[in-house]
């Protein structure tokens, strides 16, 4: 299958398929496991936001591997998880509003964060530094929340929800992928 | 010069947060030689020393370190010597966790 062959060997296309795929999943469980969690344990927190969104981790990853390449990576991923949830037209402002800050927001956070002489990209002369991506990812949640808050008017409690549910998500984001590789380098991978 | 992948890049990222956590028996040397090792074993099985060398995770690394490295890292189960040899060529391995 020639044309098959093509497509597996294009980079971009991968790319584009290993992380909108992670996108998809991070946002299932999130929405589909977490939230009815969080709805169960701690009822009066009355706001939409998800206390653990685990797709805000795909997104700072993304961009720290990708830099902007990330926005093509992660724009499939994200319009079919945002598709499925909101069930709105692509047209509609606010769906293509809160798209385009989503997809957007974490390689602007990097390139802003360089801008400002603070580099925590993924490059072969930059030491591995966690915490720096975690740095990047707190900025990125802050201008996600208030561009959001530009184009939906969310309230204080769901911007902080927000702010909460990003950082965590990226946290545990980081775990789980850290627990993952772990076991399977013991498993010889 | 070989890129270093992503997949390696990540590797490097997620154990920075295992060393933060206290999780891990490598120094970052002993580590990066191994990450160096695991992604040339992907094109071969049997990992040549010059060439491991040459890769950007070890570029940098004074010789005795390197092979101090990889000692450590045959001693703890994360390399064996390649069948018939006693040096220069290594399989990436098991670690004995």
């Amino acid at each position: 299958m020639p044309h098959f062959k093509c497509l597996k060997n294009n980079l971009w296309f991968l790319e584009m398929l290993a992380v909108s795929i992670a996108y998809i999943l991070a946002f299932f469980l999130t929405h589909y496991l977490f939230y009815p969690l969080q709805l169960k344990i701690i009822p009066e927190f009355d706001s939409l936001a998800n206390l653990l969104y685990l797709p805000h981790g795909v997104r700072v990853l993304a961009a720290w591997l990708l830099g902007w390449r990330s926005v093509v990576a992660i724009a499939a991923g994200a319009f079919v998880s945002q598709n499925l949830l909101f069930e709105q037209p692509i047209w509609d402002f606010n769906f293509f509003g809160v798209f385009f800050i989503g997809i957007v927001v974490a390689p602007l956070a990097f390139s802003l964060l360089k801008f400002a002489k603070f580099d925590a990209s993924a490059r072969e002369e930059n030491p591995p530094c966690w915490q720096c991506v975690m740095v990047v990812g707190i900025f990125a949640s802050l201008l996600n929340a208030l561009l959001a808050n530009l184009v939906l008017g969310t309230l204080t409690i769901d911007f902080l929800g927000y702010l909460v549910g990003d950082v965590s998500g990226l946290f545990f984001l980081v775990l789980i992928l850290m627990l993952v590789f772990r076991q399977m380098r013991a498993w010889g991978y | 010069m070989i890129e270093t992948s992503k997949i390696a890049q990540l590797r490097r990222l997620l154990h920075s947060m295992e060393e933060s956590l206290g999780l891990v028996e490598l120094s970052s040397t002993e580590r990066d030689v191994y990450y160096a090792a695991s992604e040339l074993s992907e094109q071969d099985r049997i990992v040549r020393s010059d060439d491991l060398q040459e890769h950007p995770l070890i570029n940098g690394v004074a010789k005795p370190t390197y092979f101090r490295a990889l000692k450590t890292l045959v001693k703890l189960g994360y390399l064996h010597h390649a069948a018939g040899t006693k040096t220069g060529k290594y399989v990436v391995d098991l670690p004995s966790e």
